[in-house]
């Protein structure tokens, strides 16, 4: 029914409609955000780069020949976005550590929270960071990123694992 | 933790984040009965699951302006111009002849625009645009963000042609005063209907009243979220060198214009900053951030978001009787009052309003000495005197009626008296009365 919603959304948006659009980013806009956030670790460039993904998707709409694809084609487009974002940092030499130390920045219980994200590997930051985000729901996770629901499950099961081991050991290091 | 127990992780981490399955659930509570270490392992990803719930609830307040603000470049981008622009670009950066061509026009372009370069910039962003803007404004959707909770508070406004308040509805989250709890008022037709949603104790009610000191309190709430009195407010206070006003228009055309509104150290608002985001294209404020100055830096404070603008609401937004569950208690205020002022006269009124408690305690068993129900019925809140009362105090005589008293403990006055009931018995004991009541006289509170 969704896609069903988001296809006829789109033949509208392939006119160059706006306001049409705006529906799309309404529906879509969260579960982009959740992905730029679980790839990128940290909220701003997720948002530079979720915004970026939005606009582009407008930009190109008229590209996107399967009309009932959209979120999957959005969330290609920001998945790309991250990528090339990083590959530009990693030119730039900047360091996550460095990324995550921005100034007034909170310090405290959130701080430690999201640098142990921050340390976790990348395939399991991101459904972690997308099952918190966005509605707690291993089923949708997978299917935005295209894995199997058991799949979705087992990243979220490890990552919860190694976020405790990774707060255990800031603990054990503090003591 | 035994050996065994590290196959139980696994299960454990899928209960709580709610992924195990339901036919296992039975099974690992038994384990988690009887090991210690795995109970132990539970509670720690149990409080990490509600640290990791908090830390992502709170960077999804931001997620409606985030939206808004991809909206807004939407509609300030161009798409065939744009898209041609940049199909063009990449063509002529391919080949280094065709580099150096553009690189020519370009500088030629530039040395025969200097002259009419004056007349092609765009005129610069000025507070009396959003003034202008705000005109047409009859509906506004605020949301206001305190940096501690996640739920904002919300605000509906309808305002009439000349922009005075129509109508207005207000979301209180719990947060807001937590003994109440969550509540909805709507105010309409100078009347407020208040929904308290109940908390643990206290049951949910909806309470309705007309011209109260709250109405006033409400009123002014709601027009000084009208941007349309802020900005005009501002205007002023800057015309009269009150405020110091910055206006930063940045390059990108999607960025909003910003305005910062600094109170120097004689405005009664002292230390405070505001900063307001106005939209480039509407010239409609779409946020205000508010600051503090402490420690010599400026500490944010909160936001206030503005969405929606023209957008009818709903008339049934302002209509709280169908909204609210039929079960609720409804209690209508003004009728309580009129029921609380039952039998008294509009030129008897002042008479009662006026008594001391030591006049109303002496009118009180007057009534009773008297046996005049009626009489007695103007100091209670209750809709009749029962016939034990009646039996029990009736044509009783008045002893004495001592110096009314106060204690910490109770808000009213405690008044002693001394009587002779009619079957000849003694009692000495103290009436408490209060004024704390809708009608806001002294009434009977106990000790009766």
């Amino acid at each position: 029914m969704n896609k069903s919603l988001d296809e006829s959304v789109v033949r509208v948006c392939r006119q160059g409609d706006k306001a049409a659009y705006a529906v799309l980013v309404k529906r879509h806009y969260r579960h982009v955000f959740a992905l730029c956030l679980g790839v990128l670790g940290n909220v701003h460039d997720a948002e530079d780069i979720a915004q970026e993904a939005m606009l582009k998707g407008f930009l190109k709409i008229k590209k996107l020949d399967k009309t009932d694809q959209f979120e999957a084609w959005i969330l290609r487009i920001a998945r790309n976005l991250c990528f090339d974002f990083l590959r530009r940092q990693k030119r730039k030499k900047v360091l996550f550590a460095k990324q995550l130390m921005q100034p007034g920045q909170r310090t405290g219980e959130n701080h430690v929270l999201q640098q142990a994200i921050r340390r976790l590997p990348q395939e399991l930051r991101v459904p972690l960071t997308m099952y918190y985000f966005d509605g707690k729901n291993a089923k949708t996770i997978a299917e935005k990123l295209n894995i199997s629901h058991s799949g979705a499950c087992q990243k979220i099961r490890e990552a919860r694992k190694q976020l405790h081991e990774l707060l255990r050991e800031r603990e054990n290091n503090e003591k | 933790m035994k050996s065994d127990c590290q196959k139980i992780k696994d299960q454990i981490a899928d209960l709580v984040t709610g992924i195990l399955p339901e036919a296992q659930v039975h099974v690992l509570e038994q384990h988690l009965n009887e090991c210690a270490a795995c109970r132990d392992y539970a509670r720690a990803l149990k409080d990490e699951d509600m640290l990791l719930t908090e830390f992502f609830a709170k960077i999804d307040t931001n997620i409606t302006h985030q939206q808004e603000r991809v909206l807004q470049a939407i509609n300030h981008s161009d798409v065939s111009r744009k898209s041609e622009t940049h199909l063009i670009w990449r063509t002529i950066m391919k080949s280094p002849i065709t580099k150096l061509a553009a690189a020519a026009v370009i500088i030629i372009a530039v040395v025969l625009s200097i002259n009419v370069w004056d007349k092609s910039i765009p005129s610069a962003y000025a507070l009396e645009q959003t003034i202008e803007a705000n005109h047409s404004v009859r509906y506004l959707h605020i949301k206001g963000f305190d940096p501690s909770h996640k739920e904002p508070k919300e605000y509906w406004v309808e305002c009439d042609e000349s922009g005075k308040l129509k109508s207005a509805r207000w979301h209180m989250p719990e947060w807001d005063a937590p003994e109440d709890g969550a509540k909805v008022v709507v105010w309409k037709e100078n009347k407020i209907h208040l929904w308290f949603k109940g908390t643990t104790k206290k049951r949910s009610c909806l309470v309705t009243f007309k011209e109260e000191k709250g109405a006033d309190w409400l009123y002014n709430r709601a027009q000084a979220r009208n941007p349309r009195l802020a900005v005009e407010r501002l205007y002023e206070q800057q015309a009269e060198g009150k405020v110091k006003i910055e206006v930063d228009q940045p390059a990108d055309k999607a960025k909003s214009v910003v305005v910062t509104v600094t109170y120097p150290p004689e405005s009664t608002k002292s230390g405070e900053r505001e900063v307001l985001f106005v939209d480039r294209g509407t010239k409609l404020v779409t946020a205000v951030k508010f600051y503090r100055l402490k420690d010599g830096k400026y500490e944010y404070q909160g936001t206030q978001e503005y969405y929606d603008y023209n957008q009818p609401i709903d008339p049934e937004m302002f209509d709280l009787d169908n909204e609210v569950p039929a079960d609720v208690q409804r209690i209508d205020r003004d009728l309580q009052k009129i029921e609380l002022n039952k039998g008294i006269g509009p030129d008897e009124l002042e008479k009662y309003e006026n008594m001391t408690p030591k006049e109303m305690t002496i009118a009180f068993f007057q009534a009773c000495a008297d046996e005049d129900w009626d009489e007695l019925l103007k100091f209670t809140s209750d809709s009749e005197i029962k016939q034990e009362t009646k039996d029990y105090y009736g044509g009783l005589e008045i002893i004495s009626i001592g110096e009314p008293f106060k204690t910490d403990e109770y808000h009213g006055w405690f008044v002693p008296y001394e009587i002779r009931l009619k079957s000849g018995s003694i009692k000495k004991w103290k009436l408490a009365v209060s004024n704390r009541n809708l009608v806001q006289r002294y009434m009977l509170d106990g000790g009766f």
